[in-house]
């Protein structure tokens, strides 16, 4: 039974392993293929088009400083996020996230976590700030080192187990990577007089922007963001 | 000693009895490892690995393709090449400046209202003719005043050209007073000299007078000064000594309403007065126009609608992000803002007991 039960989970380390290759080759082509595009196109393709740019270590600092973290997951199980690594490779801005995990219900034996992930899906939120999220690929737990028996393997699998089915949660967790720019929701032109002979209404046109392109490169991480402006129009009447 | 001896009763004890118990208990574990088992099973086990495996393949395929077609093609773009240093940077290319900027330039005159109130002007003249025998000889004098109750017209832009260099956009802007009217009253005053004074007598009428406003077409000529402000760019408008002038052509009735103020005079004081061109005279009066000149702060500065923010309190994170933006750096290529930032941990702030 313990055979099965070995051969089992061989087969599931495998499938884990594969699915991680999977995901991490997708973002890595992908990331290529923007590289390719930049490299026949130019950077800037379009006129409404502006480039953010921002060094790994600044991005590192801001992951940094965010941490520790703990977040208990189902299964009474609680996980700690203690340091974070920043790479980039293949135009993919790669995050290596490690940490512990431990049942609650035996807190003094903990396994080690490491998360691999990468910079995903940069987007403006609702106070018009930038900012990118970490998408998890991968949790792998290992016995930490110096504490041979603190967790056998029966218990290590079930716990990594539980920490792949918590993977979205932990990913929620972690913190978001926000960029210090400002962006406008509006290009306004103020009003002017009447004044001697000049009387000018102001003017408002609403901006709309979007991140079209994301390049981790040469020690920064690129974006390139789309601004589109609607048409220059009178300012709406505020709540009297 | 006798033998136990197993009867029928004692069977069916074996079977629903005690026998019972053991089948249930190990219907239960097995149901339970079943339970645990859908439970805790990994994501992956649903997984047929084989054909996982071909599709990592393949995509390790296509990765190693373009990473071979990208090894000579790592050059980056000309835009990038020329960025300066700093831990936040951002590009406005100089397309996307003179984009927004042409929206600006041309919204700052779009739809334009000029009105100018009150304004009065006038002539004071002596009107000599040519009286037959008697030769020449002052008939009068007259005055002309115009008081301009009102008069308006509106501003339109055409695209206007830009041209970069140095901190600054130089600008090249076509205006068309695309016309407006005005109104106002028109007062004559003729007094009748020598022998004209017998025919025509002496002469004050005021006569309403309205006109329309001459389309006309302006070059504004300026600049943009760019400079560094709050961590974005500031874009200051100069257009030194720009004037306008709304010149009014009076509308034929009124014209005609001046005719017979002359013409009720008799056609002797006609002929007088003709000779002091006095139609040509208001048309002159009100034609030279009136000059609107526009304020320097007619031209609003305006910020670019993206720039770092200097302070970045993430209140969920106990996290401060403070940028201290640097000189700003204009290439032909592109208005670049950059800036060095500080990352802090903020203290959790202690709650009063």
């Amino acid at each position: 039974m313990s055979t099965v039960g070995l051969g089992a989970c061989r087969n599931d380390r495998t499938a884990r392993e594969l699915v991680t290759e999977r995901d991490q080759l997708t973002r890595e082509i992908a990331g290529y293929r923007t590289l390719e595009d930049v490299a026949e196109r130019g950077l800037v393709q379009h006129p409404n088009e502006v480039v953010l740019s921002v060094t790994d270590s600044l991005l590192q600092n801001i992951l940094e400083v965010s941490l520790p973290i703990s977040l208990d997951i189902p299964g009474d199980v609680r996980v700690n996020l203690n340091t974070v690594a920043l790479t980039f490779r293949a135009n993919v801005a790669r995050v290596d996230v490690t940490g512990t995990v431990q049942r609650m219900s035996f807190p003094k034996a903990a396994a080690l976590l490491v998360l691999q992930g990468g910079i995903d899906e940069i987007r403006m939120d609702s106070a018009q700030a930038l900012n990118a999220r970490i998408r998890l690929d991968r949790a792998d737990l290992r016995t930490p080192t110096g504490v041979p028996n603190a967790l056998g393997p029966t218990a290590l699998s079930i716990l990594q187990n539980i920490t792949d089915r918590a993977l979205p949660q932990i990913t929620e967790a972690l913190p978001s990577v926000v960029f210090p720019v400002r962006l406008e929701s509006a290009l306004n032109l103020p009003g002017f007089g009447p004044e001697g002979a000049l009387a000018v209404e102001p003017a408002t046109a609403a901006l709309k922007i979007t991140a079209t392109r994301v390049i981790a490169f040469q020690n920064r991480l690129t974006v390139v963001l789309r601004v589109d402006r609607g048409p220059l129009g009178p300012v709406p009447l505020g709540p009297r | 000693m006798p033998k136990r001896v197993l009867t029928k009763r004692g069977v069916r004890r074996s079977i629903f009895g005690l026998g019972s118990a053991a089948l249930l208990a190990g219907l239960g574990v097995a149901a339970t490892i079943g339970w645990l088992n859908w439970r805790y099973q990994p994501p992956t086990a649903a997984m047929n690995v084989a054909e996982m495996r071909a599709e990592v393949d393949s995509l390790r395929e296509q990765r190693d393709s373009l990473q071979t077609r990208l090894v000579d093609a790592q050059n980056q773009s000309d835009l990038l090449d020329r960025r300066p240093s700093g831990d936040v940077l951002i590009a406005l290319p100089t397309a996307f400046v003179s984009s927004i900027m042409t929206d600006v330039i041309t919204g700052w005159f779009h739809e334009v209202d000029l009105r100018l109130r009150n304004l009065h002007v006038g002539k004071d003249g002596t009107v000599k003719a040519r009286l037959g025998v008697l030769g020449r000889r002052t008939v009068g004098d007259y005055a002309v005043r115009i008081h301009i109750v009102e008069v308006t017209g509106r501003l339109e832009p055409d695209p206007p050209q830009l041209t970069f260099g140095g901190d600054s956009i130089g600008i090249v802007l076509p205006v068309r007073l695309v016309g407006g009217e005005g109104h106002g009253e028109l007062t004559f005053d003729w007094d009748s000299r020598g022998l004209a004074r017998a025919v025509c007598g002496d002469l004050t009428a005021e006569r309403p007078i309205a006109g329309t406003v001459m389309p006309q077409r302006y070059i504004a000529r300026g600049r943009l000064q760019l400079s560094a402000s709050e961590g974005g760019v500031l874009a200051d408008p100069e257009f030194p000594g720009l004037a306008m002038r709304l010149r009014i052509r009076p509308s034929p009735a009124s014209l005609r309403a001046l005719e017979s103020l002359l013409e009720s005079k008799g056609p002797l004081c006609d002929i007088a007065t003709s000779k002091g061109n006095v139609e040509t005279k208001v048309l002159d009066l009100v034609g030279r126009g009136f000059l609107v000149k526009i304020p320097q702060k007619f031209f609003r500065p305006l910020r670019l609608p993206i720039s770092v923010q200097e302070e970045l309190p993430m209140l969920d994170r106990q996290v401060s992000l403070t940028a201290t933006p640097d000189t700003l750096v204009i290439t032909k290529q592109a208005v670049w803002i950059s800036a060095n930032v500080a990352v802090r941990r903020v203290p959790k702030s202690v709650k009063a007991p």
